[in-house]
């Protein structure tokens, strides 16, 4: 862009958003070429502000809004009843997920299906006898509990953790956030691991600033990613300083809800085996997530484990 | 209808269908803006949807020395360019404006279509011309001609001077105009004591 913009384009410009002085219009009005000009921006002025709002996007954004909204309205009535273990942050879930969005172009049904997968692995380690690897687990749909099922169904409820948008309505997404806000308070009182499983998030840093993430993400070693957690580990404590997140729900079958829809080793396996990324467990903003370093793209890609959906993309520095 | 001042004093007391009221009044506007900033249908969702949210959460913070739409348009921007700085660790297939004047001319079995492929074309021009320009100069040419601020609410929104402002957003217009072959005299000064019509 050149410095030496022709002072009658200035001019033009002026009037064409009535910034002119009177005597300046008048100099226009003088000229067929400032005039022209005047008019040629008023056409690109029109057609710039052309633009087609698509329905859905504008649905979606006024219910993770108002979702915003209900929360906050929410977190100040239940201060007093707000768990310790930070269950807050699960019904913060469907609005900080935005970025979710992007993978849930391809529809819902691919987080539906990702969370139906998750609950495939879960149940089949907790039929196991012993020692099962989500890995090794050979499931069938014909396997999959009622919960599951019922979650792969439900658009809103499958949709909690990745905002509450799949349904397109603002009376859907903000039930949607309703339900996981209940089903995030009871969550609290549940169990926070799977008792056959070690819990990957056991004991990790729990995560609050981007630059924060960025030194997490840089220290992440290669030979994490895909790794499966080990399956016959003890269960860990159960004062595990770690959020309980609860997204669906589901609760029947004869399942344990709490196991069904905590992210555990099975959810992070099922997510972190899809990607060759450097990867390892967090707690991102009091919610349980994978933390994975593009270092070909320059990013730090925060997971949600249910879904395997991006929640947050950082910037790595350059180098 | 209710003013927005009235709107967010409502919406803080808790007056759900108030924010409601106020979001949707100014969602497409906000959305124009983030369409044309980031040159993206689902960049400018995305930036939408932030700033959306942004603006509940902060809704508390709005002092109101300035009105609403300044106040949200500067959010908007600020979610629009955040949008653009994550896009700009991805690739993205770029659009090419090069056309192939020897290739021949399209047949079209529905009449109306080539109409609507100009019309596509046209927009998809526009996209490029914009995208083509300096982040400063577009962001002042949008919040002019989508957002409809004047140059002072522009200058805030910015934190640039007034005249910054002016300058900005006729170099913008005036790239514009060249980029879409608009501009009567492209890069030539225009002579102002030129005669309005022939004589």
């Amino acid at each position: 862009m050149t410095d030496d913009l022709d002072p009658s384009r200035l001019l033009a410009s002026a009037a064409l958003d009535d910034e002119a002085t009177p005597a300046e219009h008048a100099q226009i009005a003088a000229s067929a070429e400032l005039t022209a000009e005047v008019e040629t921006y008023r056409i690109i002025r029109d057609e710039i502000r052309a633009v087609d709002v698509p329905h859905t996007a504008r649905e979606t954004a006024i219910a993770a809004a108002l979702a915003a909204f209900d929360l906050r309205v929410a977190e100040l009535g239940d201060a007093a009843v707000d768990p310790p273990t930070g269950s807050p942050a699960a019904a913060r879930a469907p609005v900080v997920s935005i970025r979710a969005r992007r993978s849930r172009r391809t529809g819902w049904l691919g987080g539906a299906v990702a969370a139906a997968t998750v609950g495939v692995l879960t149940i089949a380690a907790l039929n196991a006898t012993s020692g099962s690897d989500s890995k090794s687990s050979s499931a069938t749909v014909g396997e999959v509990p009622i919960g599951s099922a019922a979650r792969s169904a439900q658009p809103e409820a499958a949709d909690t953790a990745t905002g509450a948008a799949a349904s397109g309505s603002a009376t859907a997404g903000t039930t949607a956030m309703a339900t996981a806000d209940s089903n995030a308070l009871a969550s609290a009182e549940l169990p926070t691991a799977n008792s056959e499983v070690r819990d990957p998030w056991v004991g990790v840093q729990s995560l609050v600033t981007h630059e924060q993430l960025i030194a997490f993400a840089t220290d992440i070693t290669s030979d994490l990613a895909g790794t499966a957690v080990p399956a016959t580990s003890a269960a860990p404590a159960a004062t595990t300083p770690v959020p309980a997140v609860e997204t669906s729900a589901t609760t029947g079958g004869t399942v344990d809800p709490s196991a069904a829809t905590v992210p555990n080793a099975h959810a992070y396996d099922a997510c972190v085996v899809r990607t060759s990324l450097p990867a390892a467990p967090a707690v991102y903003d009091k919610a349980r997530v994978i933390i994975e370093r593009d270092d070909a793209a320059g990013q730090v890609i925060v997971v949600d484990p249910l879904t395997c959906s991006t929640i947050l993309i950082v910037a790595l520095p350059a180098q | 209808m209710p003013e927005d001042n009235a709107l967010v004093a409502a919406a803080r007391d808790g007056d759900r269908n108030s924010l409601d009221l106020l979001l949707r009044r100014h969602y497409d506007r906000i959305y124009s803006v983030c369409r044309r900033v980031t040159g993206h249908e689902a960049d400018a969702a995305d930036a939408a949807q932030e700033a959306m949210i942004s603006i509940v959460r902060s809704l508390g913070h709005f002092d109101g020395r300035s009105t609403f739409a300044t106040w949200v348009y500067r959010i908007a921007t600020n979610a629009s360019l955040d949008e653009l700085r994550r896009r700009r660790r991805r690739p993205v297939p770029g659009i090419n404006l090069e056309r192939d004047d020897d290739s021949a001319p399209m047949e079209h079995a529905d009449p109306d279509s080539g109409v609507r492929i100009d019309a596509i074309g046209d927009r998809m021009l526009i996209d490029a011309a914009l995208d083509a320009l300096a982040e400063d100069f577009r962001v002042a040419v949008v919040l002019r001609d989508v957002g409809d601020l004047d140059y002072a609410e522009i200058a805030e929104v910015l934190g640039i001077p007034v005249g910054t402002v002016k300058s900005r957003i006729a170099r913008g217009r005036a790239a514009l105009g060249v980029a879409l072959g608009r501009t009567v005299g492209g890069n030539q000064p225009i002579d102002p004591e030129r005669p309005r019509t022939a004589p």
